[in-house]
């Protein structure tokens, strides 16, 4: 907007200079004539291009004018914007909270109640539930500081409790997240974790899982510069140490095709599942596509 | 049989200490020899025995710091591993950095418990999947280099795929993709080997707490976290 301004001010900056121009070789020639009526017109073309230097003066500090409008107003915009966002951050945050406390009473708070009240601890049920809880809470803990009210490593956390409560051990290491990503990449992600520990519930023979979420393309920083700074993305993979199966044999009945790697492509992400028979399986789920 | 190794457990929970007990008895090359609350109390009562390797917990409510309770236990001449229930990326490296032969969380089973403690009596090195993420999400601009293939094996491995499906996948041999870990994990402990600046630190750490134990209402920085 603004440099649409400053191009349009230049433009006219330079037609009237060459007006002005045009002009000053008919002065001099009239001029030269030394005649009554030459002088006359001398003037005459001498006062039309004052005027439109006036103008032109005129027109540029109108268009700066203008200009400075513009800033203010996309400056309002921005902030508005800004406050919008950090409202919706706020809401997400508290609609976060909810969700957890919701999460923590049917989990951990129920089962201590349980036993509070004499439900025997040794029963492998109640064992299997403890465990349960435990990861849950561990998975809500873990790097706190650095993306407290994260959404997405909640919604992991979950999917992961609802794992264990089926037999399977969920191991979740996440780090430097994004401190926001949208909601439907969020839950295509979450979904696309909870298919794949379906598959390792269902297929691979292992009890135990683990799920590690890491901002960016997931690469360590290595030998290279090591800033470390988050950026916008996610890599969130599914890991299992079963049995494996060979990929070029088809994995039909696994639910890929469709609950993983379709969800994935739909939110502008991508999954990439991996697996030799005897080395168990990992789906890499990848969000933008790279 | 081998010889059995004399393990001794350091954490503020009376519980667990039990839970360890009870989940090693049937264990016939590891026995739980000692257990205390704290090093210091430790270091008085077993001070002088013949400890293989102590499990020590991470995050000891007594307000110490984990990578002093490392240096202090190998000043022993015995082995440390590092358990704990929540990792804290920070002192979990700091413990690696002094000294300490591995780090596994508390929600580990029995069979990686003991897997970890008979490689560490054996003088070996444990990296388990939370260290390599450690290790792999390490964002300190003084971390030790590691080379892209270094890189490679630990992002892998610490997504939790076995030592040999993280050699199938990056395209090397076991033998090899087991030296990457170790080496970085060596990386690690020798760039905390000049520890004149960190115990200076320790020392400052300690002084700033008692500054702030001076001032009514404040809480020194360990109590207040946890």
């Amino acid at each position: 907007m603004a440099a649409g301004l400053a191009l349009r001010t230049w433009q006219l900056w330079m037609a009237s200079a060459m007006l002005a121009a045009a002009m000053v070789p008919g002065a001099l020639r009239v001029f030269n004539e030394g005649t009554a009526a030459g002088n006359f017109a001398f003037a005459a073309t001498l006062a039309n291009a004052g005027i439109l230097l006036l103008a032109i003066l005129l027109a540029a500090f109108l268009a700066s004018y203008q200009r400075r409008q513009g800033d203010l107003g996309t400056r309002a915009a921005a902030q508005l914007s800004a406050m919008i966002e950090a409202t919706d951050r706020e809401s997400a945050k508290a609609e976060e909270r909810v969700h957890q406390y919701r999460m923590l009473h049917d989990t951990v708070l129920s089962t201590l109640s349980a036993i509070a009240r004499g439900v025997d601890p040794s029963d492998p049920l109640v064992r299997q539930r403890c465990a349960a809880d435990a990861e849950y809470l561990r998975s809500i803990i873990s790097s706190a500081g650095l993306s407290n009210a994260n959404r997405l490593q909640s919604e992991l956390a979950t999917v992961g409790h609802d794992q264990a409560a089926l037999g399977l051990r969920v191991h979740q290491h996440v780090a430097d997240l994004p401190a926001s990503l949208p909601n439907d990449v969020v839950h295509a992600i979450a979904e696309s974790s909870r298919e794949a520990l379906n598959n390792v519930l269902k297929h691979s023979g292992a009890d135990q899982a683990w799920i590690t979420a890491v901002g960016g393309d997931g690469s360590a920083e290595g030998g290279s510069d090591g800033s470390g700074k988050t950026s916008a993305g996610v890599t969130v993979t599914v890991t299992d140490r079963g049995r494996g199966f060979d990929p070029a044999a088809g994995a039909s009945g696994m639910g890929l095709q469709q609950s993983i790697i379709g969800r994935m492509r739909e939110v502008g992400g991508q999954a990439v599942v991996d697996s030799s028979p005897g080395h168990g399986t990992t789906v890499e789920l990848q969000w933008p596509a790279s | 049989m081998a010889r059995v190794v004399n393990v001794a457990a350091i954490d503020d929970d009376q519980m667990l200490l039990q839970g360890m007990r009870a989940w090693l008895a049937p264990v016939d090359d590891v026995a739980i020899v000692a257990t205390a609350a704290t090093v210091t109390e430790y270091l008085e009562r077993h001070g002088g025995d013949r400890i293989d390797v102590v499990l020590l917990d991470l995050n000891l409510r007594d307000g110490t710091l984990p990578a002093e309770n490392v240096t202090r236990l190998l000043r022993g001449g015995t082995v440390v591993l590092v358990v704990s229930t929540i990792g804290d990326r920070e002192h979990v490296l700091a413990t690696i950095e002094a000294g300490a032969a591995g780090y596994i969380t508390k929600d580990n089973d029995l069979p990686a418990l003991l897997d970890a403690i008979r490689t560490v009596a054996d003088g070996g090195v444990v990296v388990s999947p939370e260290l390599a993420f450690a290790f792999s999400t390490d964002r300190r601009p003084d971390r030790p280099q590691l080379s892209p293939q270094e890189a490679l094996v630990l992002r892998i491995y610490a997504s939790g795929a076995t030592l040999q499906a993280t050699a199938r996948k990056a395209g090397i041999a076991y033998g090899t993709a087991r030296e990457y870990l170790d080496r970085v994990k060596r990386k690690y402990t020798e760039s905390g080997r000049p520890t004149h600046s960190k115990l200076d630190l320790v020392d400052r750490y300690r002084e700033d707490r008692m500054r702030l134990d001076d001032v009514p209402g404040t809480v020194p920085p360990d109590q207040g976290s946890r």
